[in-house]
């Protein structure tokens, strides 16, 4: 045996905006094992539990495999011809705003560089838009205003020097564990630090909070407002700092005159301590962040609300220094690249204004291109709508899914329906939004690219690729430059992405003169040698030795024209889709632990899909009870524009009268659990982010008259056939079969008939039945390839114990006999999934503290749990508050030790 | 009585010959009773159960239950082509067609059944026929010998035959059924279905749920039939199989009780409503119930030859267990008891093996403790077993599941020697294991001996290797030589008591 040759790959996380530095060890060109990468500023080594399981998601289900056009195999050049001449034609006939791209934070730099030049320097339309409209355009618009260009005041390393860290719309547990586990950490080092968390919903995140502030949702403006007035009426105020570097104040502070704290505890529904404590403490710690995310941003009103958080840091001066400032966090590996490019409708490229005539001249004079878009395009929503209405033609979506991640997916349907020319390039082969594709075109994923990314702190990582493209795949600024080449444009003759790196880091620095803090003339020039092995880099990076590299705004400096800050008056706004009789109920929104985004890549993960395996609502008990829902019943939820069906979740974190549903659920793999229909097309004025944190609803529960669990091996192609004949269906992966929770409004009496014959299996079926119950399965050359579970009521059958049986080589008489009797061995009825690295269950981590076992830490010497990502250490600390037993004048909170 | 008691036996069908049988071994021929017996058919009784076997060369004589040397020997009067038009109950008197007149002090209606043929336009062509006695069968014969294609309408247990004997005539054959499944009495939906696969890999059409509205002239064949929903099917020849109704008109016209939908109602002694007639078979209702297989038929048979010798034996009919066992053209085929599951709450367990072609499933009480129902389709292998647990009520020792499924580590049989002596081992001749042993005690040592003096496996056949295990196990415990007497027959009266062994 020959030994394979090890090497190590250093890249990037796929997943949110922390851009976690990852090592992947290679055996081949295999990879064998993925850890967090020691030195990288983001983490340090670790790694949450869905960076953890990066590996696998490197798989080639679900991949195309070469270009298709009408769902015909075409090559590459039959394609890219096609779409360029398309593209031709459409703007020929109707003008450049005819066409569209619909890209991703998903996107590398490079790629995303390359799009927009395309559209905005050679159509000469600014129609290019990204799914980070969804998640912080509102936060780009806030900084902009406050600050005169999208800068992000802060770094990760300001969370561990804070006094006061004030999470405000952010479940920094779920959405970015590592920062959360670094903010656990220097709370622990530091004792006098404070965590306040303000969320309409008691989020994991709430398990390190000194201090809890469950407001009505949509709020968050007049809290801060208040904090505005608070500290102009305690004479609280950084005078010096409002005088010097910002302009504007007093007709800021005159917007806040009625926020008195009596009005803003009745406006947020907060008692007068609750607020009052909470201003007194941004008011006396030496340093504060807030800390703020999609619950900010998510809103019609979502840019007033950054700049009301915004206005308080100014105010106060607790921006610009140690442990201080506004800190907007994304959710997406390189939204942040995308804002940088320019990679949104209302951006021109590299932090220069779209109708401003000097910096069109400017990027026009760079590019030597045609033309120039000399005015904002259609932003997602109204792209779509655009769409829908005929004015765009044609539309080329990358690396995303707008069927499930924008709002009103009926809507979204609809336009992608109307629209002559749909070109979808993606690295999976099916999706809710490549149903609808004219072109597929197959592009490289994670592990396969070769790019940079931006992280939330303005750090610019290198991802590389550890496998080798699959198939026929490409790399998006490729098939980019093909069709633009094609279409007869100069200025796309990149060979590898370091040259489009190089042009992109000089087009920063162009002309800047300290104009622009997004400068990267120190990463100009490098050879491809020394992209490739570029380190993490925060920007500014200025060539010159007077420059620090990361420092912005140095001496307070901003990038308005005056240099100066500006205080914006806020009014604050409820959300506009508001509850009625009808629709009585409010529906929040959000990530949970374990999945992200529309689950294509973590979806393929057995491992990350065990710890939450179907979606959900959540509800109040005081709601529950009046509206006649149980615990997992099924439960429908209705907007005005749309419905959706999941599991109930009864749970006291919510206020009463408000829900919570995850947005991961997608229809390949449920058949209605996307929220996104619930949400009507509502967007903030100024940055165009849907509102999709709050519409109004009403929620009945739904029964069906059969059940079916369905488990079946993962070689079977069966899904459409299983999934086309029921009413309601999910699907849950894990690692050696499928499960597909299937409901019937009208009962299957023959069910043995009716696996047999959607299944396609052939082999040893063998079945019980007792009245409504039926448990079929099948046996093919020994091995189980096939489980049924048939009731009149919902029950679950727990996906690890059948898995364990779908891995058997040969099941047994008694395994049968488990199945036939649906009796998990004991292994398997250990309750939920908590610590998804070691696969440590609820029951034995339940009796670990009902014998004595107080602290997470202790638990995790113990059982394991919580020692790898540590991504489950809330669940634990919210565990033993809810089981340990207190002896007699014990402290509680010596519990919280996370 | 100053008179030997006048018995007339009307219909001479499997059932009636079972009660001759019955009650000449019964009497004294000489002194006791004198038995008539009336055929409407040409010929005295014979085998309708393997009546198909009359395609494969075997004539009508090798059917033959009986003849006339038997019956005299028997001291039996009887008379074919003799059909009863009519009962004066008052003068206990029958005539027939001929007009002749006999006198009964017992009449015994044995009328069997006719095949039912729906009402469909056109069924009355000249080559749509039955399949039901000889006559039927040279008709058939007849027909096939200008005919290409051939249609049986109805999928049952008959219609199959039927099947069978069109496809050895050397007809492209269909099945046409109304229901889902073939034989859907005697087997469920999942055993249908493999039945269906099994009888169509033998190169028979079957088409299920059809229903027939309409027999036409033919194009490319002399007639076609149209189906609902618009189909159609080309045929030469069409037999119907579609049930039978029982032959009660005697009982109408003379006013004994019938059914609502047919049968004479008779009681657990089988008597009609007339205490001095009986009816027995097919055209008997008992309990709103009629029997259509031959065992329940026989037993019937039993207890009215019983009871008219004497009107105070407790011996009553108490139902029949319909289990059955079968091959069609080849295919092994078993039913149990409840073979649908239908009991309130029971429990079934199913192994169906695409691969092999196998299809198993039983069916238990609420507890899963006895066996109260099977369906065996590919493989009847494990009749035997199940259908001793379930005429016995044996409480089952193991899982049921390991009754039938070829996973289970050790197949669970009842030995024969755990069997209660009074276990039923011959269904339709209700022939229990004590019955077989005293037998084979008695010297009949082997098969035939057992066949001879019991009748025991002389009916369907199903039970041959549990009267063999019995037969070899008697032998063994006992040490039985071969040589023995020759068997005598031996009825219940006339068992040899154990101590005269030895």
């Amino acid at each position: 045996m020959t030994t394979l040759k090890e090497s190590l790959i250093q890249t990037t996380c796929a997943y949110c905006g922390v851009g976690c530095g990852v090592d992947v060890a290679l055996a081949g060109n295999q990879p064998t094992q993925l850890e967090g990468m020691p030195e990288h500023p983001a983490n340090y080594g670790r790694l949450c539990v869905k960076g953890t399981h990066l590996l696998d998601t490197i798989s080639n289900e679900n991949r195309l495999s070469a270009p298709e056009i009408n769902n015909k195999q075409v090559s590459w050049s039959e394609a890219s011809d096609y779409v360029a001449s398309e593209f031709s034609k459409i703007i020929a006939e109707h003008g450049p705003d005819a066409v569209a791209f619909y890209v991703s934070g998903q996107l590398l730099t490079e790629d995303y560089y390359i799009a927009n030049k395309f559209m905005k320097g050679y159509i000469g339309s600014a129609n290019i838009d990204t799914n980070s409209r969804l998640c912080m355009s509102s936060a780009v618009a806030g900084y902009k205003r406050a600050f005169g260009e999208d800068v992000v005041p802060c770094d990760y390393e300001d969370l561990e020097h804070t006094e006061l860290l004030i999470l405000i719309g952010s479940n920094a547990a779920w959405t970015h564990p590592v920062l959360y586990q670094r903010i656990a950490r220097a709370k622990r080092m530091n004792p006098t630090m404070k965590v306040v968390v303000i969320d309409p919903r008691r989020t994991d995140s709430a398990e390190l909070a000194d201090r809890f502030l469950q407001l009505k949702p949509g709020t968050d403006a007049a809290l801060y407002n208040g904090l505005l007035r608070y500290l102009a009426d305690n004479q609280l105020l950084d005078d010096d700092f409002i005088a010097k570097h910002t302009d504007d104040f007093a007709t800021a502070l005159a917007a806040t005159q009625s926020w008195t704290i009596d009005e803003v505890a009745s406006y947020c529904e907060l008692s007068r301590h609750e607020v009052s404590q909470f201003y007194s403490e941004f008011a006396t710690s030496a340093s504060a962040i807030s800390f703020y995310s999609m619950g900010i941003n998510q809103s019609s009103s979502g840019v007033d609300k950054c700049n009301a958080i915004i206005n308080a840091h100014l105010a106060s001066g607790k921006l610009l220094k140690t442990g201080s400032g506004p800190f907007s966090i994304t959710g997406q590996p390189n939204a942040m690249g995308g804002r940088e490019v320019g990679g949104l409708a209302n951006q021109l490229a590299a932090h220069l204004d779209i109708e401003n005539e000097q910096h069109q001249s400017l990027v026009k004079r760079f590019w030597q291109s045609p033309t120039i878009a000399t005015q904002a395009g259609a932003k997602a929503l109204d792209m779509f709508d655009a769409i829908r209405a005929g004015k765009i033609k044609a539309v080329w979506i990358m690396a995303t899914n707008p069927m499930v991640s924008l709002p009103n997916t009926d809507a979204i349907a609809e336009a992608l329906k109307a629209c002559e020319l749909v070109v979808v390039s993606d690295c999976v082969a099916s999706n809710d939004t490549l149903d609808y594709a004219h072109v597929k075109l197959p592009s490289t994923g994670w592990g396969e690219k070769e790019g940079t990314v931006t992280n939330s702190e303005r750090r610019i990582s290198r991802q590389r690729a550890i496998i080798a493209p699959f198939a026929g795949a490409k790399n998006d600024w490729q098939i980019l430059c093909d069709v633009a080449k094609k279409m007869g444009f100069s200025g796309f003759d990149f060979t590898q992405p370091s040259e489009i790196f190089d042009e992109w880091a000089r087009l920063t620095s162009f002309e800047n003169n300290g104009s622009r803090q997004l400068n990267l003339s120190a990463l100009a020039g490098m050879s491809s040698r020394e992209y490739n092995a570029l380190r993490p880099i925060q920007w500014p990076c200025i060539k010159g030795d007077n420059y620090q590299h990361g420092q912005v705004f140095s001496q307070n400096q901003f990038s308005t024209t005056n240099k100066k800050a500006r205080f914006i008056a806020i009014t604050p706004q409820l959300p506009k889709q508001v509850t009625s009789s009808e629709y009585p109920l409010v529906m929040n929104s959000g990530r949970i632990r374990d999945q992200w985004h529309t689950m294509t890549r973590t979806g393929k993960s057995a491992t990350l899909s065990t710890h939450i395996t179907r979606p959900y609502i959540e509800l109040h008990p005081k709601d529950a009870s009046r509206l006649g829902i149980n615990n997992d019943d099924l439960v429908r939820a209705q907007s005005k524009v749309g419905e959706v069906i999941a599991n109930a979740k009864i749970t006291d974190s919510l206020r009463a009268g408000e829900c919570f549903m995850p947005i991961h659920w997608n229809q390949q793999f449920a058949s209605s659990a996307n929220v996104g229909k619930l949400y009507s097309s509502i967007a903030d004025p100024i940055s165009g982010q849907p509102e999709t944190k709050f519409t109004a609803i009403k929620l009945q529960p739904v029964e069906f008259s059969q059940y079916m669990d369905v488990f079946v091996n993962k070689q079977s192609n069966c899904q459409a056939d299983l999934t086309a004949q029921s009413d309601y269906w999910l699907k849950v992966n894990a690692s050696n079969c499928s499960q597909y929770q299937l409901a019937f409004n009208d009962v299957i009496a023959d069910a043995l008939y009716w696996c047999q014959q959607s299944s396609g299996i052939k082999g040893q079926w063998s079945g019980f039945y007792e009245g409504a119950t039926q448990r079929i399965q099948c046996i093919a050359n020994g091995r189980l390839v096939f489980v049924a579970m048939v009731t009149n009521e919902q029950v679950t059958t727990s996906i690890e114990w059948i898995n364990h049986l779908f891995s058997q080589s040969a099941l047994n008489f008694a395994q049968l006999q488990s199945l036939l009797t649906a009796t998990p061995d004991e292994e398997f009825s250990q309750g939920r999934q908590i610590c998804s690295c070691f696969k440590v269950r609820e029951k034995p981590i339940v009796d670990a503290i009902k014998a004595g076992t107080h602290r997470v830490d202790e638990l995790g010497l113990q059982l394991q749990c919580g020692t790898n990502c540590g991504s489950c250490k809330t669940e634990l600390s919210q565990l033993i508050k809810r089981h340990a037993v207190i002896a007699q004048g014990q402290q509680i909170d010596v519990l919280v030790t996370v | 009585m100053n008179h030997k008691q006048r018995v007339v036996v009307v219909g001479n069908g499997m059932v009636g010959h079972h009660f001759v049988e019955q009650i000449t071994s019964l009497i004294n021929p000489s002194s006791d009773a004198e038995v008539t017996v009336l055929s409407g058919e040409e010929r005295l009784a014979y085998d309708r159960v393997h009546l198909s076997e009359f395609f494969a060369g075997k004539t009508a004589d090798d059917l033959a239950l009986t003849n006339e040397q038997i019956y005299a020997d028997w001291q039996v009067r009887f008379y074919t082509n003799a059909k009863v038009t009519h009962i004066n109950r008052e003068k206990q008197q029958v005539t027939t067609s001929e007009g002749a007149i006999f006198d009964y002090d017992k009449l015994v209606l044995a009328t069997g059944s006719f095949p039912f043929v729906p009402p469909i336009p056109g069924k009355d062509r000249e080559h749509c026929l039955v399949y039901r006695t000889i006559a039927d069968l040279n008709a058939i014969k007849h027909s096939a010998s200008s005919s290409k294609v051939g249609v049986v309408i109805g999928g049952g247990l008959l219609g199959l035959e039927a099947a069978n004997a069109l496809k050895q005539l050397g007809l492209e054959t269909h099945v046409v059924e109304f229901a889902p499944q073939l034989m859907g009495v005697q087997v469920d939906g999942g055993g249908g279905r493999l039945l269906k696969d099994k009888i169509s890999a033998l190169g028979v059409q079957v088409h299920t749920s059809m229903a027939t509205e309409e027999i036409v002239d033919g194009d490319s064949c002399r007639y076609k039939m149209c189906f609902k929903g618009g189909e159609t099917l080309e045929t030469d020849l069409i037999l119907f199989s579609a049930g039978i109704r029982p032959y009660d008109n005697l009982a109408r016209e003379f006013d004994l009780a019938v059914g609502e939908r047919g049968g004479i109602v008779i009681n657990d002694h089988c008597q009609t409503s007339d205490q001095n007639i009986y009816a027995i078979g097919e055209c008997a209702l008992w309990s709103n119930f009629i029997f259509g297989l031959v065992a329940p038929g026989y037993a019937m048979a039993k207890i009215a030859a019983k009871h008219i010798l004497s009107s105070h034996s407790d011996c009553a009919f108490t139902g029949a267990d319909m289990s059955t066992k079968l091959k069609l053209m080849g295919v092994e085929v078993g039913s149990i008891g409840d073979a649908h599951g239908r009991t309130q709450d029971a429990r079934s367990y199913v192994f169906d093996d695409q691969l092999s072609g196998v299809y198993k499933k039983i069916v238990t009480d609420p507890a899963g403790t006895r066996l109260i129902g099977a369906v065996l389709v590919g493989d009847t292998s494990d009749y035997d077993n199940l259908l001793q647990y379930h005429l016995n009520d044996l409480a089952l020792s193991v899982a049921p599941e390991s009754l039938i499924f070829p996973l289970a580590p050790t197949a669970d049989t009842i030995s024969i020697a755990d069997l209660p002596a009074e276990a039923m081992i011959c269904s339709c001749h209700q022939v229990t294991k004590h019955t077989i042993e005293q037998a084979v005690l008695a010297g009949a040592i082997d098969l035939v001996g057992v066949q001879t003096v019991t009748k025991a496996c002389t009916g369907c056949g199903s039970c041959k290797s549990r009267v063999n295990c019995i037969i070899e196990h008697c032998v063994t415990e006992h040490s039985l030589a071969v040589t023995q007497a020759e068997p005598k027959r031996l009825s219940d009266s006339a068992l040899i008591p154990v101590t005269e062994l030895a």
